[in-house]
């Protein structure tokens, strides 16, 4: 079954004079397992891209599958409960919420994912001991670094064995080790659990690990330059 | 189905935000509370104080001179033999001779002694009808040379239980310190009857007369009674003669007062609607990130609300917690401050706020749940 699935989505973001056409007619299809970098300036699209494809913006056009599920443009519910169920996120900050401590930033997606608890626990646990951040689950975010923040965060995305993890530029706000280990350590969770990785990046370091990458250019989507099949 | 994990425990404490907000919002409302109570209740003891004198249980009518309708502001006197006319009634079970005047209080320890002019009630002592409301030390005057001040007046003067005043040139000593007797500009002080009609040379014609009805007997009959027995008098029920005298209190200081209470009050809960809609303004990212997650709206929205509601009723309990202790602190420590605080003030300003905080909280929790999620994603 194909992990996330886009034919012919467009989306015009803003309005009036401001309108932009950021997507125009996007096929794309990722399959389980896989690791795919969307490149491209910024403003280029990426990050609506990302939201269409998590059920956060709805298309004006095409559709949208997710683990085979389609997510309806009309539906905002159903949109929303697909994405708690089939899609992790993992954004350019961690966005932990400072109220809970770190394991229960976990916890909070596989609750909303409908897990029970003791399999929440176990799965939490053992994804924050892969990630080695298991001694720190107790901790207040505000004690937590930006590299341990972003490991609790890849946690928190997989917690709940996503068909899909969406990941806006997630090395950004790390230093070039904690970024690796943070990378390395998604690619390496996320294909054990059978999950897709769309990463929205700049970061170059990044290519060794992705099975495909993409550009998006002028709304659409290609083969980035220096990728196999782009000359 | 084993035992699912229930998102509202998280979203619930996820929507807490920082302890230092939180912190600072609950005083601001606290002292918000603090505010209105205190106005509230200097504007209730404003009137406290004539209503607790003119009301007492057993006051059952008030018997004045024609055209004198309050103690507070009122001069004349009832005729000679008006209490024996009245006693005479049918009806009347008790009458009491009230003789009121405002004189000067001269007290205090040597080298700082003060004078106040008090409302100064002659009253048949110690246990006559017309005495104090009530008292918090000594007793009530009975014999001419005794006197019993209101514990502001008192405070004012430095004087307590034993200390010797003077009354326009008298020397009476103080037997008793009375509450619920202070009329914000001025005090009540209460003498033996004896003493005051001899002091203003009255030669036994009250100012007024205190009546307490037989059991079972009808108000009405027995005013309408004594209107006929007694030659120029006019009867009221206690009520109406409360109503008279906050009337003429209302007339003076009131309206100040009154203006600056509601300006209070609307400040206060103005600056409740605000943080309540800072508060929930606050939570304006962890909100995108919960609904970027997959949580719903409407539980988002219940979650920010509850939080704003905790801490706005927390902070309004604090406020009341400090008004009853500045409201105890005043009464022993400066006294000549009169707030009478209610239990009615104390439950309607915590709701109060909570409505407004609520209001406030409902327009911002709105937009919440019209936050894009896609918030989530900007850095």
């Amino acid at each position: 079954m194909t992990a996330l699935e886009l034919a012919g989505v467009s989306k015009v973001r803003g309005c009036g004079p401001l309108a932009v056409s950021a997507l125009r007619g996007v096929s794309l299809r990722i399959d389980p397992g896989e690791l795919v970098l969307l490149e491209g300036p910024s403003g280029s699209g990426k990050t609506t891209l990302l939201s269409v494809a998590g059920g956060l913006l709805r298309p004006d056009a095409g559709e949208v599958r997710v683990g085979g599920e389609l997510l309806p443009p009309g539906d905002a519910e159903a949109r929303r409960t697909v994405r708690a169920r089939r899609i992790g996120f993992v954004f350019q900050r961690s966005n932990l919420l400072p109220g809970l401590d770190g394991l229960e930033n976990v916890l909070v997606q596989a609750a909303l994912a409908g897990l029970d608890e003791p399999l929440a626990r176990r799965r939490a646990g053992e994804l924050l001991d892969a990630m080695g951040v298991g001694h720190l689950a107790g901790r207040r975010v505000g004690g937590l670094s930006a590299g341990e923040e972003q490991r609790f965060a890849v946690a928190r995305a997989l917690v709940h064995s996503p068909s899909l993890v969406l990941a806006d530029e997630p090395t950004a706000s790390l230093d070039s080790a904690a970024g690796r280990a943070v990378v390395e350590a998604l690619v390496a969770l996320g294909r054990d659990r059978g999950a897709a990785i769309l990463v929205a990046t700049h970061d170059a370091r990044l290519a060794p690990f992705a099975t495909r990458r993409l550009a998006i250019v002028d709304g659409g989507v290609g083969p980035a330059r220096g990728a196999p099949g782009e000359p | 189905m084993g035992n699912p994990l229930r998102p509202g425990r998280f979203l619930r404490r996820a929507l807490r935000g920082g302890v230092g907000r939180a912190w600072l919002a609950g005083s601001g409302v606290a002292a918000a509370a603090l505010l209105a109570l205190a106005l509230l209740a200097a504007y209730r003891g404003a009137t406290s104080g004539v209503a607790a004198y003119v009301g007492q249980v057993g006051f059952d009518l008030w018997v004045a001179p024609r055209r004198i309708d309050n103690l507070v502001r009122s001069a004349g006197q009832l005729p000679a033999g008006a209490e024996e006319a009245v006693r005479a009634i049918a009806g009347v079970a008790e009458v009491g001779p009230i003789l009121r005047s405002f004189a000067a209080v001269e007290g205090g320890p040597a080298g700082d002694r003060r004078r106040l002019t008090l409302l100064v009630i002659g009253f048949r002592g110690p246990s006559g009808l017309g005495g104090p409301p009530s008292l918090v030390a000594g007793h009530a005057p009975a014999s001419p040379d005794e006197i019993a001040l209101d514990r502001g007046a008192a405070h004012r003067l430095g004087v307590g239980p034993g200390a010797t005043v003077e009354v326009a040139g008298d020397r009476v000593r103080v037997v008793g310190i009375t509450s619920g007797t202070n009329l914000l500009a001025t005090q009540f002080a209460f003498v033996d009857l004896q003493a005051a009609d001899d002091a203003l040379g009255a030669f036994g014609r009250p100012s007024f007369l205190v009546v307490r009805l037989a059991p079972g007997a009808e108000p009405d009959p027995v005013k309408r009674a004594i209107e006929a027995q007694v030659e120029r008098s006019a009867a009221f029920s206690r009520d109406d003669f409360v109503r008279n005298n906050v009337r003429e209190i209302a007339s003076g200081v009131l309206p100040v007062l009154a203006l600056v209470t509601v300006l209070g009050l609307a400040v206060a809960v103005a600056l409740v609607a605000l943080l309540a809609r800072g508060l929930a303004d606050d939570r304006r990212r962890d909100a995108a990130v919960l609904l970027a997650l997959g949580a719903s709206p409407r539980a988002v929205g219940l979650g920010v609300l509850a939080h704003v509601e905790k801490i706005v009723l927390l902070g309004a309990t604090a406020g009341v917690a400090a008004a009853l202790a500045a409201s105890s602190a005043l009464e022993r420590f400066a006294p000549t401050v009169e707030l009478a605080v209610r239990w009615n003030d104390l439950l309607a300003a915590p709701a109060a706020f909570a409505a407004a905080a609520a209001l406030a909280a409902t327009g911002a929790v709105l937009r919440l749940g019209r936050v894009d999620p896609v918030e989530a994603f900007r850095p």
